[in-house]
C-alpha cells in the first residue's frame, strides 16, 4: 500500500504530461532539467525527444541571452509557430516544459499548459523545497 | 511606413518594425524608450537561432516567434522581404495583436 502510495506520488510530473497529450492536437510533450536531459516524455518518439530537449533548450538559452542585452529577464515562455505546428517553451520552478502540438490545436492548449506548469511547480516546491527559484 | 503606425495604434502594443534576415532596419516605430538597431539585431538574432533549431528538429521553419518576458512580450513573424517585429506590454491582448499582424503582413506583401 505504501509503494503504490510513493508511486503515485512521484509520477505527478507523468500526471502532467498526461494531462496535456490528451488534449486535441498535442503530439508530445517533455519536461527537462537546466542541463537539457529529459525528466519526462510523453510522445510517440523517445529517441526524438532526445534530440527535441537539447535544443529546445538551447533556444530558450538563445532568447534569454538576447532578452538581458534588452535589460529584460529571462523569458517566462516562448512560442514558436510553423506552417503545421507549434512549440511551446515554458519554465517552470527549476525545470522546462516543452509542447508540441500540431495545427490543430486551440489556443486553450495556453491554459493546459499554464496548469501543468503550476503541477510542476507544486511538485517540485513538495518534493525538493531547497531548489525553487 | 503607414503599415506600422497603424499596428502601433493597437492597445498595448510600444512599437513596431520590419528588418532584414541580416538585422539591417527596413523600417522603425518604436518608441522612444527602444533603440532601433538594438532591437533589430536581436529579432534577427533570435529568429535566426530560433530557425536553426526547429530545422535540425523537424526540418520547419518558424513563421512566427511570441516570447514573454517579466516587462513584456515580443512578436517576430516572417513578413517575407524581413522580420516584422512587434514590442508589446506584459498585459496585452494577444489575440488582437496576432490579428492586427496578420492585417499588417497582408499590406507589407501587397506593397
Amino acid at each position: 500500500m505504501l509503494i503504490a502510495k510513493t508511486e503515485k506520488k512521484d509520477n505527478r510530473f507523468q500526471s502532467a504530461l498526461d494531462y496535456l497529450v490528451e488534449y486535441r492536437g498535442v503530439r508530445e510533450a517533455a519536461i527537462l532539467d537546466r542541463d537539457g536531459l529529459l525528466v519526462g516524455y510523453r510522445g510517440a518518439d523517445l529517441s526524438g525527444a532526445e534530440t527535441f530537449a537539447p535544443l529546445s533548450l538551447l533556444m530558450l538559452h538563445n532568447i534569454d541571452a538576447v532578452l538581458k542585452r534588452l535589460g529584460e529577464n529571462k523569458a517566462g515562455s516562448v512560442v514558436i509557430k510553423t506552417a503545421d505546428s507549434w512549440l511551446t517553451i515554458q519554465g517552470a520552478a527549476n525545470l522546462i516544459l516543452v509542447v508540441r502540438a500540431g495545427s490543430e490545436a486551440d489556443d486553450l492548449l495556453r491554459v493546459r499548459i499554464g496548469r501543468a506548469a503550476d503541477m510542476i511547480r507544486l511538485h517540485v516546491q513538495e518534493k525538493y523545497p531547497l531548489q525553487v527559484d | 511606413m503607414n503599415v506600422l503606425s497603424e499596428l502601433n495604434k493597437t492597445s498595448g502594443v510600444r512599437g513596431s518594425m520590419l528588418v532584414g534576415s541580416d538585422g539591417i532596419i527596413i523600417a522603425a516605430d518604436l518608441d522612444s524608450t527602444l533603440q532601433d538597431e538594438t532591437v533589430g539585431a536581436l529579432s534577427a538574432s533570435i529568429v535566426a537561432s530560433v530557425g536553426k533549431a526547429m530545422e535540425r528538429l523537424h526540418n520547419e521553419s518558424p513563421r512566427q516567434i511570441m516570447v514573454e518576458a517579466e516587462h513584456g512580450k515580443l512578436f517576430l513573424t516572417d513578413a517575407g522581404l524581413g522580420i516584422l517585429t512587434v514590442v508589446a506590454e506584459k498585459d496585452v491582448n494577444i489575440g488582437l495583436v496576432r490579428l492586427e499582424i496578420k492585417q499588417a503582413l497582408a499590406k507589407i506583401r501587397g506593397q
